[in-house]
């Protein structure tokens, strides 16, 4: 490490390097000596609002709530009052006694107000990183394993005696999703209901060619790749499933021979 | 479903409920016996709608709960 020309040799003294290389950072907060950048050397200061939320409670005390840990009275740094548009009045651990219990944040001598706003400072562990484990902390947005669609196509009764698409004419579409499923059940006492799969890759969905595909009837009954679903003057219970449905749209086609029946179908995609 | 059915119905729910039965076993059975016989034929009525008869006859036979 490079000792720049204008810190002198107390403020060097603030710089450790840790054993794995990087750059450790003692903070002075006056009654408090606490690391921070350690672990995997992310963000280990905590705000409101962004972090917690704060909550006047008396004109020496503010409710914290949503802090993801419980800070001891010395980790605090400061309270920052905004008392009106264009005043701030910042209150430091140096100039005023700091005590924290059971999430409430008591500063001897302030003059809060419950039409102030307040951002509070504390230091907590880094958010990055866990001292036990001795592991950093990775979080994915929106991971595939999140992403699942489950929705209900039909459930009705008596529908016409006719061919009718789920989720539509066009079909719906498998962007974003590799597997799909459906359970649902079928009841004709006196015809017959016929579940088919089709799927096309056509851009254009209104005149897309849709075409049949097997899926797999996963009743433990059957187990098997089919073409169909079928049922005549009876009841059915429907579990079918296509995975890695690599198309573009897709849609359930029911053909009903009568119009009195039962039709119920619920749909499940997931990315993952 | 219009209200002299759903009273029939009602009707019918009643007659076969039994304290502590399984309700939705209840369900399904007014359900199939309407499609399938013998209270009717091929009569169909989502099972959602029968369940929440179910519930009101249950609920009748016990007031506290």
């Amino acid at each position: 490490m490079t000792l720049p020309s204008d810190m002198d040799s107390r403020e060097f003294s603030k710089f450790r390097e840790r054993e794995d290389g990087q750059c450790a950072v003692a903070v002075d907060l006056g009654n408090a000596d606490v690391s921070t950048g350690g672990g995997g050397g992310g963000d280990a200061t905590y705000r409101s609002p962004e972090d917690f939320t704060v909550a006047y409670t008396s004109a020496e005390t503010i409710t914290l709530s949503g802090l993801p840990y419980t800070p001891t009275t010395v980790q605090f740094v400061s309270v920052k009052v905004q008392v009106s548009a264009d005043k701030a009045v910042t209150y430091s651990p140096t100039g005023s006694a700091f005590s924290y219990a059971a999430g409430v944040l008591t500063v001897a001598g302030a003059t809060f107000a419950a039409t102030d706003e307040y951002v509070v400072t504390v230091i907590g562990p880094d958010k990055a990183y866990t001292a036990v484990t001795t592991s950093n902390r990775n979080t994915e947005t929106d991971p595939l394993s999140a992403q699942h669609t489950p929705v209900c196509l039909v459930d009705t009764t008596n529908i016409s005696a006719a061919t009718h698409y789920y989720p539509s004419a066009t079909g719906g579409t498998m962007d974003g999703y590799k597997d799909i499923s459906a359970t649902g059940k079928f009841i004709d006492a006196d015809g017959t209901l016929t579940l088919t799969l089709e799927v096309s890759n056509d851009e254009d969905a209104a005149t897309a060619d849709f075409n049949a595909i097997k899926f797999h009837d996963d009743d433990s009954l059957v187990d098997a790749e089919v073409a169909s679903l079928t049922v005549t003057n009876g009841t059915l219970l429907i579990t079918a499933s296509k995975a890695n449905l690599n198309y573009r749209r897709y849609r359930w086609v029911v053909v009903a021979s009568g119009a009195t029946n039962t039709v119920i179908l619920y749909e499940r995609k997931k990315a993952l | 479903m219009d209200e002299a059915k759903r009273a029939e119905i009602k009707g019918h729910i009643d007659d076969a409920y039994e304290v502590g039965c399984d309700l939705v076993a209840l369900g399904r059975s007014i359900e199939t016996k309407y499609i399938f016989g013998p209270i009717a034929n091929n009569e169909h009525y989502k099972i959602s709608e029968i369940m929440a008869i179910v519930h009101e006859v249950n609920d009748e036979h016990n007031p506290e709960a």
